[in-house]
């Protein structure tokens, strides 16, 4: 087993990055760099973790990958594709392979599960029947199967997290980001919610996580990456949230 | 674009005016108001300017000859007035005519051609009567035939159809003034609705945005709510001005049907309407359309 391992590894060290940022910069107004030259390569499978204080440039990076922003200098490549090169038109085929988690859930408060959901598929124009079979799979997937019916402001805040999990999921996204997934989570949902975001990594979805949750990073051993004042200050394949430079 | 989209787009566009239902029929009201207003502006100048082209056909110039002016000259004169545009047809009236139509117009009886059996107090006053189908040009043929050789005098008879087309055009541009005004606050008022719209829907604008949801797929809920609450806004007041022009059609023919010599006579509701309702139709899901494009291009960052 191990000797596949080796050359599986291998194989992947030549696969090229499925995201990767090239002496990155971006400021917000006239010289004032949010993030300022930064450079960094996501191999497709990993599990990724951005730490780093309040206004350090985390929420910018992922802003940056969705394509919401554009940077004022350098590079970013995600499967491949240069994305300030990409027409405008091309952006929403972008965004449908990348699913995306916020602290706030940033659900339809009007509509029920399932609907939320569904909203994901229906947005993309994905049939009935799609969406009849794809919905209660990633709903049992994180763990709602019984609460197809249940409106938002019925849910706890990890159930909640987890519909929004599952609306990012249910396009089948190469890649997962999470903007602070936990950060309004106590630390029994904080787990949850990580641990789950831990098993879809395993199922083979890339994810990048935003967080504050020292304890979980600690506990996890991913690879962590570290912004202070917009500068990529550390990169540790497995690590803890405070990392020797 | 796939047909669930549009049924998508269309539920999301209706429950969108169901939700904003105050705005929503303030637009609605100000277009009904200001297509009601077009529509008896229309009514007014379609059937002013169908009793003028009736009235024209009576409106004519009478044209003396100089005495003794040779046969060759009043032919003469008559080619030359039928070479002119405006002129319908060119009638000779001779002295025993002129003589007999006196007679007509002034109710006299058979001892009035007895009086005058032998000589004609008319002998020289043989003339043309020249009909016109534009009656705008009257005064300008006028001073032409005025100035041909052998004419002696032209007589401009009473013009009705030219206090009529003036009063027409003078109907027009008060209406048009007062239709562009309510035509810009009702596209104000849609794009007030439209913008509400997209402040009560910004959270779901993002989502779909976040998602891969194209520009369009965004964009068409609310372009099919504008369109549609210009619609409304159109067929309210067809409904509305239908039965009215009817009853004042119907009055007109059965009140004033003998004014100006059975003349003053409305065109059929039919025909009115085949002209009206594609206009009002057209000017409606316009201001729709429009208010909600530029709306949309204001408020909604592409991607
Ligand atoms: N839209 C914006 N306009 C101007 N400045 C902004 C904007 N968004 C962020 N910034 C600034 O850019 C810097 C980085 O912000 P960012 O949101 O990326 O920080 P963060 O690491 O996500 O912080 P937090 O942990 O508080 O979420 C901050 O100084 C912030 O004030
Ligand atoms: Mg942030």
């Amino acid at each position: 087993m191990s000797e596949y391992n080796d050359i599986l590894n291998q194989f992947r060290e030549e696969e090229p990055p499925i995201i990767e940022l090239e002496g990155v910069s971006k400021a917000y107004q006239k010289d004032v760099d949010a993030i300022k030259d930064v450079s960094f390569s996501i191999k497709k499978g990993e599990f990724v973790f951005i730490v780093g204080k309040s206004g350090s440039g985390k929420s910018t990076l992922i802003k940056l990958l969705l394509r919401a922003i554009s940077p004022t200098k350098g590079k970013i490549y995600v499967n491949g594709r240069e994305l300030s090169r990409m027409h405008r038109t091309s952006i929403p085929k972008l965004r449908r392979k990348i699913g995306v988690v916020f602290q706030d859930f940033k659900l339809l408060n009007d509509r029920n599960v399932f609907e939320n959901v569904a909203f994901a598929q229906r947005v993309i124009e994905k049939s009935a029947r799609e969406i009849n079979r794809n919905v209660p799979a990633v709903l049992s997937v994180v763990g709602l199967s019984d609460k197809y019916n249940s409106l938002p402001n019925e849910l706890s805040g990890g159930e909640k997290q987890r519909v929004a999990v599952a609306r990012a999921l249910v396009n089948n996204p190469m890649i997962l980001l999470a903007d602070e997934p936990t950060g309004n989570l106590d630390p029994k949902n904080s787990w949850e919610i990580m641990t789950l975001l831990g098993e879809i990594n395993k199922r083979g979805t890339t994810v990048i996580v935003v967080t504050h949750n020292e304890e979980i990073v600690n506990v996890m051993q991913k690879r962590v990456i570290k912004m202070e004042n917009g500068h990529l200050v550390s990169d540790v394949r497995k690590g803890g949230y405070e990392n020797e430079t | 674009m796939k047909l669930r989209t549009l049924v998508y787009s269309g539920k999301q566009g209706v429950k969108s005016i169901y939700r904003n239902r105050l705005f929503s029929l303030a637009a609605i009201g100000t277009i009904t108001a200001s297509l009601i207003l077009f529509g008896f502006f229309f009514f007014i100048t379609e059937n002013l300017s169908h009793i003028v082209d009736r009235l024209q056909t009576e409106v004519a110039v009478s044209v003396f000859f100089e005495p003794g002016a040779s046969d060759e000259v009043v032919a003469n004169i008559k080619t030359q007035i039928e070479s002119r545009a405006e002129v319908a047809e060119v009638v000779y009236i001779s002295p025993e005519e002129a003589l007999e139509i006196y007679k007509e117009n002034n109710n006299q009886g058979e001892e009035f051609s007895e009086t005058f059996k032998d000589v004609n107090p008319l002998e020289e006053y043989d003339s043309y009567t020249v009909y016109l189908n534009d009656v705008d040009m009257q005064e300008s043929l006028v001073s032409y035939i005025e100035r041909l050789e052998g004419v002696r005098t032209v007589k401009n008879n009473e013009n009705v159809a030219k206090n009529f087309s003036v009063f027409n055009s003078a109907v027009g541009y008060v209406c048009t003034a007062i239709i562009v005004l309510l035509i810009g606050i009702a596209t104000f008022l849609i794009s007030n609705t439209i913008s509400t719209g997209i402040s009560v829907r910004a959270g779901e604008i993002e989502i779909m945005k976040n998602i891969g949801a194209t520009d369009f797929f965004i964009r068409a809920p609310f372009l099919v709510e504008g369109i549609l609450i210009g619609f409304l806004g159109a067929l309210v007041p067809i409904g509305i001005l239908y039965p009215i022009y009817g009853r004042i059609e119907g009055f007109v023919a059965e009140k004033l049907g003998n004014t100006l010599g059975g003349k003053l006579e409305f065109l059929p509701v039919g025909e009115v309407f085949g002209k009206m309702v594609p206009i009002m139709l057209a000017i409606g899901v316009g201001i729709g359309a429009i208010g909600t494009m530029v709306t949309l291009r204001k408020k909604i960052r592409r991607y």
